[in-house]
């Protein structure tokens, strides 16, 4: 709901002045968000293996699938970390427009929803892995991998309104 | 070896990603501003769908919940194609 809001927000202010958001998103890597796309869409399959593993008690192969999504978040995070570092030596802040004004405000909010939900499924690895008896409820997995495909969910609508439509 | 119901989906939504930025891009396609921003809004909604009825599993949730997640989708995708105007 409050994502929504956001989306609707960032539409808003792209309608009051097209020129300069086609002006300003000419200047980040498309190909860097595809890539995160691709990062959070992998570790959402990962996740959702993970889940399958735990329901037929394979907690080992659950906890490397834990691991692998939780490494995609981190991946994700590394790549974004790279984009912002070149935007700012390309001498652009949070202030330049309106259009990296909403940019750089999405793009962190989601930015920590990642990192929230990497710590997560790195805790449900370290867990997992060192045996049943310290495994976390099942109710605690699927509340973790949940929180992790909305993540996935809101990054899918912010790469199409944030890199793709202009 | 047979893909579980899960890798069939990732696969998709792989396929689907890479032909979305490969296609609607930078405008290399021909197609008008319009219709190319139209077009990135339904197929990313799709995505979204896709996501939450299969790797969130909410196509196995209560009536309400499926309702609440559609409705969620297509209020947030007119949303969006309205103001962005075709």
């Amino acid at each position: 709901m409050v994502f929504g809001l956001f989306f609707a927000t960032y539409a808003w202010y792209w309608q009051q002045d097209p020129t300069v958001f086609a002006q300003a998103q000419a200047q980040v890597n498309t190909l860097i968000g595809f890539a995160n796309t691709l990062l959070l869409l992998t570790g959402s399959w990962f996740a959702a293996s993970a889940m399958r593993q735990v329901r037929s008690g394979r907690a080992d192969r659950a906890a490397r699938l834990m691991g692998l999504a939780g490494v995609s978040g981190i991946l994700f995070l590394v790549n974004k970390s790279i984009e912002w570092q070149h935007l700012f030596s390309l001498g652009i802040s949070v202030d330049s427009n309106d259009y990296f004004i909403l940019f750089f405000m999405l793009t962190g909010i989601h930015g920590l929803h990642v990192i929230i939900g990497s710590a997560v499924l790195l805790w449900f690895w370290l867990r997992l892995r060192s045996g049943s008896a310290t495994a976390p409820s099942s109710q605690a997995l699927e509340g973790g991998t949940l929180f992790w495909h909305l993540v996935d969910v809101l990054w899918i609508v912010l790469f199409a309104l944030v890199y793709l439509v202009s | 070896m047979p893909l579980h119901r899960e890798t069939l989906v990732w696969l998709l939504l792989v396929l689907v990603t890479v032909a979305m930025t490969y296609l609607l891009d930078g405008g290399a396609s021909g197609l008008s501003d319009g219709l190319r921003n139209t077009l990135i809004l339904l197929i990313a909604f799709v995505k979204v769908r896709i996501v939450a009825y299969e790797f969130m599993e909410i196509r196995f949730a209560p009536l309400a919940m499926r309702v609440a997640t559609n409705a969620w989708v297509v209020v947030t995708c007119i949303a969006l194609l309205l103001l962005f105007p075709g």
